[in-house]
């Protein structure tokens, strides 16, 4: 689990997952548990948003994206999730030089 | 803290210049709004500096904490409570139930432990029904696969609980089905417990 800055995409595609509709949280992909005790100091000086919450992974020609997201209750949970799914791509194409192949969208929490 | 460049004995404040009282007793003089007057302190010239100082020192004091206050970044608590539901949310997620999507390389899911919160929540909104436990038996990992909803309740002894069970069935069919894309093939509710309203006490 590493940091983000701004200028990185982890971070980006975080803030912008956290604008899609119905989207109300994201999660961290990797463990979070395991890195509290080490990192809790980073975390109280730069708050938990710092950390990479969405993971990317070199791909065939491309990156690989995982995300956690939980969802408001307001509307179906699965439209949610492809919707998160497709800003994700859209995004991507729109701000990478690399394409995104697999993203893994998982709703950890509705409502 | 002393001020290097101010020689000692300049400040209204210092023990040298009050005439033998201390700043202890004027603070306190002057919180008893100077009485019963004491004359050593009236017609002390050093103590009245002193006094003066104090007094400013009062009259500004709030107005500093309060700019100091409003300067302050503002903290944001809520980053623990973030933390610890992001820690939540990963010890309870269990198995990945997959939705459809029509993008080749798309995987999208939802927790099982997103669906038993689910499934918990519906209980909240019903009076009358505890629920404990929630299970999903079957291969929920494969998509149109048969499921089976298991739920431990108590229910309050004065509720009617048939009524109460259809309601919570009735509610989670409906959760699931909007919420999730699992094959429900049944919703069992199991009465584990009858007790006794704790908002009644």
């Amino acid at each position: 689990m590493g940091y983000s800055t701004p200028d990185d995409l982890n971070y980006r595609l975080t803030q912008m997952l956290r604008k899609v509709p119905g989207v109300t949280a994201v999660y961290a992909t990797a463990p979070v548990l395991p890195k509290v005790l080490s990192t809790v100091v980073e975390v109280i000086k730069n708050e938990p948003t710092a950390v990479h919450l969405v993971t990317i992974r070199d791909a065939d020609g491309g990156i690989d994206i995982d995300a956690y997201v939980g969802v408001s209750a307001d509307e179906a949970a699965p439209d949610v999730c492809r919707r998160a799914h497709d800003a994700i791509r859209e995004y991507v194409a729109g701000n990478h030089d690399l394409p995104a192949r697999a993203v893994k969208v998982k709703i950890g929490r509705v409502g | 803290m002393t001020d290097p460049m101010m020689p000692p004995g300049d400040s209204p404040l210092d023990e040298q210049n009050l005439d033998g009282h201390t700043i202890e007793e004027l603070s306190d003089y002057l919180d008893n709004g100077r009485q019963p007057t004491d004359q050593s302190i009236e017609s002390s010239a050093g103590a009245q500096n002193a006094l003066a100082a104090l007094s400013r020192l009062r009259a500004l004091a709030p107005r500093i904490l309060e700019a100091e206050a409003k300067a302050a970044p503002v903290r944001d608590a809520s980053w623990f409570k973030r933390l610890l539901d992001q820690i939540g949310v990963q010890a309870h997620a269990g198995r990945e139930i997959p939705i459809r999507s029509d993008h080749p390389e798309a995987q999208l899911s939802i927790t099982e432990g997103a669906v038993r919160a689910i499934v918990r929540a519906v209980g909240d909104e019903i009076d009358g029904v505890l629920v404990e436990r929630c299970r999903l038996d079957g291969d929920v990992e494969t998509s149109g696969e048969p499921v089976s909803v298991v739920i431990d309740v108590s229910i309050y002894a004065d509720a009617e609980a048939s009524s109460v069970i259809d309601e919570l069935r009735r509610g989670v069919e409906s959760a699931l089905s909007r919420h999730t894309e699992l094959n429900v093939s049944g919703v069992d509710i199991v009465v584990r417990d009858f007790e006794k309203d704790p908002e009644e006490d």
